[in-house]
């Protein structure tokens, strides 16, 4: 005797493959996570950029559970407009900057006061075959004021600053700011940018 | 109305159970440790014991009390006593159990006393820092006008002296240490600021668009060893600080020994080969084992 | 259409659903903080207070790094300023801006003490504590 009376074949199909889509993601997700994946995955140390700038509820640092944490700005929602970088935030700072994309006061209480900014290069010689690094006073003083640097952290003198990539991987000299807030060392062409053999001695930059 | 079979009822209980284990598992992570117990919007007893706290230290502080006492500011012994009539309100609610009646008068409390606070100022805290930002821009300002004339003797040739107006600063400066004298410090510090911008701007001008070139020019072989040694030294002091608090890894750690080791050998190697006067020798054993280093960090995870 | 009642099938359904979900469960995935995030822990362990988590990220949109850290006197180091709320609410420090003028006030007390209890002083996702440590177990520069 039939007294339970069967669904129709359609309902049944929508249960069905509505759990089978659900169980498949379900996997997916469970293999990204547990990294079961591939050990030959290409890059597997990178993060995939669906897991850059992590929510504060997400992050590791921020309580979840804290009102706080929920109430706080996702750095992704404030990011999308920006232009992208390549490491530390993902944000090309320098860049939103300079397109305006970003307006940062440079007096606390004056939106519309303008920066004191100097356009000096100091090229350094390295040893090896790396490229020289130059480093712009420009793109730092739109953000920094000369005492922020000198004299605590550089002597404005030739030959008078140590400073080795250990050193700045250690957070001194540059690496105060770089490796903490500014973009970190992994990209080596940002500041080793001059080619040796070019002859550049004392001479007007080319900007 | 749909009576669910038990084929249905089977799948839906999958779909029932995954979504829950979703969620459970998304808390798990974020937590690191478990679920926690807030919701959004709730306010927690524990927060809310803190905030009365500092609200009480705040609205019995000696120091504030005294401050507003002593001021004329009719307003702001108003606005203290309405604060302090906020706290015990708030700790009332909090008593009873109605958090939400107590967070509302905390944080009402906690913003009047802000206002307090600002309208009568500590003025021997102002005074100290007054002080010592007026210390440190004239100590600003010094440095750079030196810095300026190192400019001017680098470039004898150009006129960059009169880019930088001396008399201006002059006068800024004994304006401000008049000001300092009868305790105006913010006037005082605002003049020391132009003084200061007047320099700076005279430096961005006598550098503009100017290329400094470093050169890793030696006096002498001995001066570029001295140089190595420190290089090489940078770099172990980093692996001794990885090698000291990295966690987990441990092919890693016995790696970074190995190195240590190693580094330790050349550059007793390399001391020799300079006390024997091969001192060129000596400079590549030593850039070797800062070469090598270098390896075991990017090894490590380092990339640079 | 009609199903072959087997109860097997179901329950292996059921078991392997839950077999994935445990594998998500306990695949350890890191998490990583925005770069650059600041934990400021100098007194609120004591204090029973969650400690602060500043994030440069949002303050650098808006101000430049001349205003806090020439003008405002903040040091480049975590825990390198002795910030405590009295110093706040009197203006000085986070307080200059924090005011309920220029940004909000203190009384928002979990919008700045939001990160993990305990969790030591540290410039979150420096380059030395990605190495060194995971999220609030290095002790940072």
């Amino acid at each position: 005797m039939n007294k339970r009376q069967n669904i129709s074949g359609a309902s049944r199909t929508i249960t069905v493959a509505v759990s089978v889509l659900f169980a498949v993601l379900l996997t997916v997700w469970a293999f990204e996570e547990a990294g079961a994946a591939d050990p030959n995955v290409f890059n597997r140390l990178m993060k995939p950029p669906s897991k850059r700038n992590p929510p504060p509820t997400l992050d590791g640092i921020h309580d979840p559970g804290s009102i706080g944490a929920k109430s706080l700005q996702p750095p992704k929602d404030s990011f999308s407009s920006l232009p992208k970088g390549k490491s530390g935030n993902y944000v090309d700072w320098v860049k939103a900057l300079e397109e305006g994309k970003i307006q940062p006061r440079y007096d606390r209480l004056d939106p519309a006061a303008e920066p004191i900014v100097m356009d000096l290069n100091i090229v350094r010689e390295v040893k090896g075959s790396m490229p020289d690094v130059v480093y712009p006073h420009k793109q730092h003083t739109e953000w920094l004021d000369c005492s922020n640097c000198h004299p605590a952290i550089f002597i404005p003198q030739k030959g008078a600053n140590d400073i080795s990539m250990a050193s700045i991987l250690l957070g001194e000299k540059c690496g105060v700011c770089h490796g903490k807030v500014a973009f970190p060392v992994a990209e080596c062409r940002r500041c080793h940018s001059r080619t040796k053999g070019k002859e550049k001695a004392a001479s007007k930059t080319d900007k | 109305m749909m009576r669910i079979n038990r084929h249905t009822r089977g799948w839906l209980w999958v779909v029932v159970l995954s979504a829950m284990m979703t969620a459970y598992s998304n808390v798990i992570h974020s937590a690191g440790h478990g679920p926690q117990a807030a919701k959004p919007g709730a306010v927690s007893e524990q927060a809310l014991s803190n905030k009365l706290q500092l609200l009480d230290r705040l609205v019995h502080g000696e120091g504030l009390i005294n401050r507003v006492s002593n001021s004329d500011d009719a307003e702001a012994k108003q606005l203290l006593s309405e604060a302090q009539a906020l706290w015990e309100q708030a700790e009332i609610k909090f008593e009873v159990g109605n958090y939400k009646a107590a967070d509302d008068y905390a944080r009402q409390g906690l913003s009047t006393i802000s206002t307090v606070s600002r309208k009568v100022v500590d003025t021997g805290r102002e005074a100290a820092a007054g002080r010592a930002r007026y210390d440190q821009l004239r100590k600003r300002v010094l440095d750079f006008t030196e810095a300026f004339q190192r400019v001017v003797s680098e470039k004898p040739g150009e006129s960059i002296g009169p880019l930088l107006d001396q008399q201006a600063v002059s006068r800024l400066l004994l304006e401000a240490e008049e000001q300092m004298q009868e305790k105006n410090f913010t006037i005082a510090n605002q003049r020391m600021v132009e003084a200061a911008d007047i320099v700076e701007f005279a430096l961005v001008r006598a550098r503009d668009k100017d290329t400094l070139l470093h050169e890793l020019k030696f006096d002498s072989p001995e001066d570029e060893y001295r140089y190595e040694q420190q290089r090489n030294n940078s770099y172990k002091l980093l692996v001794d600080m990885l090698e000291k608090e990295k966690t987990g890894n441990s092919s890693g750690l016995a790696q970074m020994r190995e190195a240590v080791k190693e580094n330790a050998r050349i550059c007793g190697m390399a001391d020799k080969l300079v006390e024997q006067g091969d001192i060129e020798a000596g400079i590549r054993t030593l850039e070797e084992g800062t070469e090598k280093l270098a390896r075991v960090l990017r090894m490590s995870g380092l990339v640079f | 259409m009609s199903y072959k009642r087997n109860p097997r099938a179901i329950r292996l359904a059921t078991v392997i659903g839950l077999l994935v979900l445990i594998a998500g469960l306990f695949s350890g995935r890191a998490v990583y903080a925005e770069y650059g995030d600041v934990v400021i822990n100098n007194y609120s362990d004591e204090a029973g207070m969650s400690p602060v988590v500043f994030p440069h990220w949002f303050h650098r949109i808006r101000f430049r790094c001349k205003v806090c850290h020439a003008d405002l006197g903040f040091q480049f180091k975590a825990g390198g300023n002795d910030i405590n709320m009295l110093k706040i609410i009197e203006g000085e420090y986070c307080g200059a801006c924090h005011d309920g003028d220029l940004a909000w006030s203190v009384e928002n007390c979990d919008l700045c003490h939001s990160g993990k209890p305990g969790t030591s002083t540290q410039v979150h996702g420096s380059t030395l504590q990605q190495l060194v440590g995971p999220a609030g177990g290095g002790a940072g520069k």
